[in-house]
């Protein structure tokens, strides 16, 4: 008898992950309690401003985190049935590289500048099975680099990194991940160091690569227009933990967090031809060393009620008379949020008239009792 | 490539005008001179005058000088006024010592220093990082007279595990197929004879040590500071993300670029080394061009000092030029044109 994988079990599957970094003035909770899965061949985007732990949880999946400041707290980081969390260094090393892939911000540091870009092409093919020849590893070196779209790839084999620009630097980085075939590769900012024409090439480079090879896509940015056009399915961080997860057209279209809500109104939208006004989000991301009461997006929410001050919102997904969507993997529309923007809000970017915000009248109510206070001094 | 190194050479020309400029200037400012030292304190003006007229040191400065550039230009580096040896005679014969002896001593510099610098680095923060560091700064203030002598007490004089004077045993070194002075290659690869060159090895050890004590300090400190650099940058991540080995990222992506900071010292060290070491050849008792220099400035023979110091500057340079040609090899963003 023959039993079939079920299609949906993932390919990988953070559970609770919680990452910490000692420093001088104290622990840092970079990553708390995150879940998220990612399915076979699916393209995933986190989004989130810097510091929003985005980059920490794809190091922490990858081993990577620098040591020996940072550390995975807890959770399971389950990656094709494997828990990485718990496996040697070596297994994990040798994982690396070969099923786990991954592109880096920027490319003018991330290659080595004083070895051929052909050696390190074929320091990874070589490093995961010692048995493959210099000349197929050349060989496979050479197919990679015309893979990724390098010009005389026969000279650039024996050139330096100093020799690339930036864009075909960042392509050398993507042939290098796609080496061994991936099952996933992490693309931390891998447009972000870019000038915005090579920005489109190397995200469709991503595309058509991984849709050629199979491999999954975690594709990290802090800009929701580079993952527009190219993610299944986004998720946002906020201070550490994941605030909202969507299929792309349904965040875009219905976004209920209103961090979300602000991430979409601050970036400027042609298809939408209308004069709307960018709006920032006002203040600064939480500092992370500190222990917290409340939604950690409360102190610059102005949808913010009493409760958001008080407790912490758990990631649920979203409720009656709001959308749910029900095809394909994790798809649901989960937020994590006590007082979501509706759509009309969502299309407003701020909360329907009359909601006065939990900090603004927390601040009000400061300033009438200074008032008092001031009034009875004779 | 060819090209930059003939410029560089070319360079050595003007810098020798210079340099030999300077020298025959500030020789010849020291009070005193050879014949007062050849002829000792009681002795007669006329004497002295006669001495002086066979060297030549009654004309005016700028004749001696022109009479000395001539010479140079003819391939004659002159004579010593004290022992009448030409000077490129007795630089032949005692340069081997000094190049043994400055090899040796960054042998040790290096072999020690370097892992020391890299196992420091990479436990940042740790005791032995803390151990290293301190011992560091001790290795470069330690006076070398004052380690020399210890080090011979300790293990010649307490010990007598090794000895303390000379570069041979005359007992058992064979010199008659010998005749280049340097004993480390003559006994091993002419007279093929280990007992030999072991004793060469033994007396080699000590003077080694104290010389190469302040590189090994120097090569140690650049090269934690020089691995620490490389370890944060972000192609060590790549090659970590990689999978890589530990070993192989190390050599490869960690050494290969902390290196080149590390050779600039390594070769500002050898050309000093090279330039003599007066302290050790004196406390071993080792005929090294250093302690020939420091004879010729007590004797005011000038021109030694100054043919010497010729020689030596052009060593130094010569050492600099390979360093700088090393360069292009293990730096690809340097073409020299």
């Amino acid at each position: 008898m023959m039993f079939e994988e079920p299609a949906d079990e993932p390919l990988l599957s953070v559970e609770g992950l919680r990452v910490e970094f000692s420093s001088s003035s104290g622990r840092v909770h970079a990553v708390n309690s995150v879940t998220f899965e990612l399915a076979p061949h699916e393209t995933l985007g986190i989004v989130g401003e810097s510091g929003c732990g985005k980059s920490v949880t794809s190091l922490a999946i990858m081993g990577l985190l620098a040591k020996p400041a940072g550390k995975i707290a807890g959770g399971r980081v389950i990656f094709d049935g494997t828990d990485l969390v718990t496996l040697k260094p070596d297994e994990m090393r040798d994982l690396r590289g070969r099923d786990l892939a991954m592109v880096f911000q920027d490319p003018m540091t991330s290659l080595n500048p004083v070895i051929t870009i052909e050696e390190q092409l074929v320091e990874v093919i070589r490093a995961h099975d010692s048995k493959v020849t210099k000349a197929a590893a050349h060989q496979r070196a050479l197919e990679l680099l015309e893979l990724v779209g390098i010009p005389n790839a026969k000279e650039r084999l024996r050139g330096f990194a100093h020799q690339l620009s930036g864009g075909m630097r960042q392509r050398v980085m993507i042939a290098i991940a796609l080496a061994l075939h991936p099952k996933l590769i992490i693309a931390d900012e891998p447009t972000t160091a870019l000038d915005v024409t090579i920005q489109a090439q190397i995200l469709e480079l991503i595309q058509r690569v991984a849709n050629e090879t199979g491999a999954a896509v975690m594709l990290i940015t802090h800009d929701l227009g580079v993952v527009a056009g190219m993610t299944q399915r986004i998720q946002v961080m906020y201070a550490g933990r994941i605030v909202e997860t969507a299929t792309t057209l349904e965040l875009f279209a219905h976004p209920r967090h209103p961090y979300t809500v602000g991430l979409l109104r601050s970036i400027p939208r042609l298809d939408l031809g209308d004069d709307r006004a960018l709006i920032p989000i006002d203040g600064l991301p939480p500092d992370m060393t500190r222990e917290r009461v409340g939604c950690p997006f409360a102190p610059r929410c102005a949808w913010a009620t009493e409760q958001c001050l008080e407790q912490d919102p758990e990631l649920a997904p979203v409720t009656a008379g709001q959308r749910t969507v029900s095809s394909g993997p994790g798809a649901t529309h989960r937020v994590a949020c006590w007082n979501p923007a509706t759509d009309a809000e969502g299309a407003q970017g701020a909360p329907a008239s009359g909601h006065v915000s939990a900090i603004t009248a927390a601040t009000a109510d400061r300033a009438a009792a200074a008032a008092a206070l001031l009034a009875e001094t004779p | 490539m060819l090209k930059y190194i003939v410029r560089r050479l070319l360079l050595l020309i003007p810098i020798l005008f210079g340099l030999s400029l300077f020298i025959i200037v500030f020789v010849h400012a020291l009070p005193g001179d050879p014949c007062s030292s050849i002829l000792g304190e009681h002795t007669s003006p006329e004497r002295l005058a006669a001495c002086r007229q066979g060297l030549g040191l009654d004309k005016p400065l700028y004749e001696q000088y022109f009479d000395y550039m001539n010479g140079l230009f003819h391939g004659n580096l002159g004579t010593s006024a004290t022992d009448r040896v030409p000077v490129l005679t007795e630089f032949v014969a005692r340069f081997p010592a000094t190049v043994e002896l400055s090899l040796a001593a960054m042998a040790v510099a290096i072999g020690i220093g370097v892992p020391l610098g890299i196992a420091a680095a990479k436990r940042q923060g740790s005791v032995f990082d803390n151990v290293a560091t301190v011992g560091s700064l001790i290795g470069i203030s330690i006076p070398i007279f004052f380690l020399g002598l210890l080090l011979a007490y300790v293990f010649g004089v307490w010990l007598h595990w090794l000895p303390t004077a000379g570069r041979f045993n005359l007992r058992i070194y064979d010199f008659s197929k010998a005749g280049t002075n340097f004993l480390l290659w003559e006994s091993l690869v002419i007279n093929r004879n280990i007992p030999e060159f072991l004793d060469v090895v033994r007396h080699l050890i000590l003077p080694a040590i104290a010389l190469g004590t302040i590189p090994l300090a120097v090569v140690a400190r650049i090269t934690r500071s020089a691995v620490l650099e490389v370890l944060n940058e972000d192609y060590v991540r790549t090659a970590r993300a990689k999978g890589l080995t530990n070993r192989r990222i190390d050599r490869r992506h960690v050494l290969r670029n902390a290196m080149l900071p590390i050779a600039t010292i390594i070769g500002l060290q050898t050309g000093l080394l090279l330039g003599g070491a007066v302290l050790t050849e004196t406390i071993f008792a080792w005929g090294g061009v250093g302690s020939w220099l420091f004879q010729a400035a007590v004797d005011k023979d000038f021109i030694v000092i100054q043919s010497g110091t010729l020689i030596l500057a052009i060593l130094f340079v010569l050492v600099n030029l390979t360093v700088d040609v090393s360069y292009a090899y293990l730096n690809p963003r340097i073409r020299y044109s």
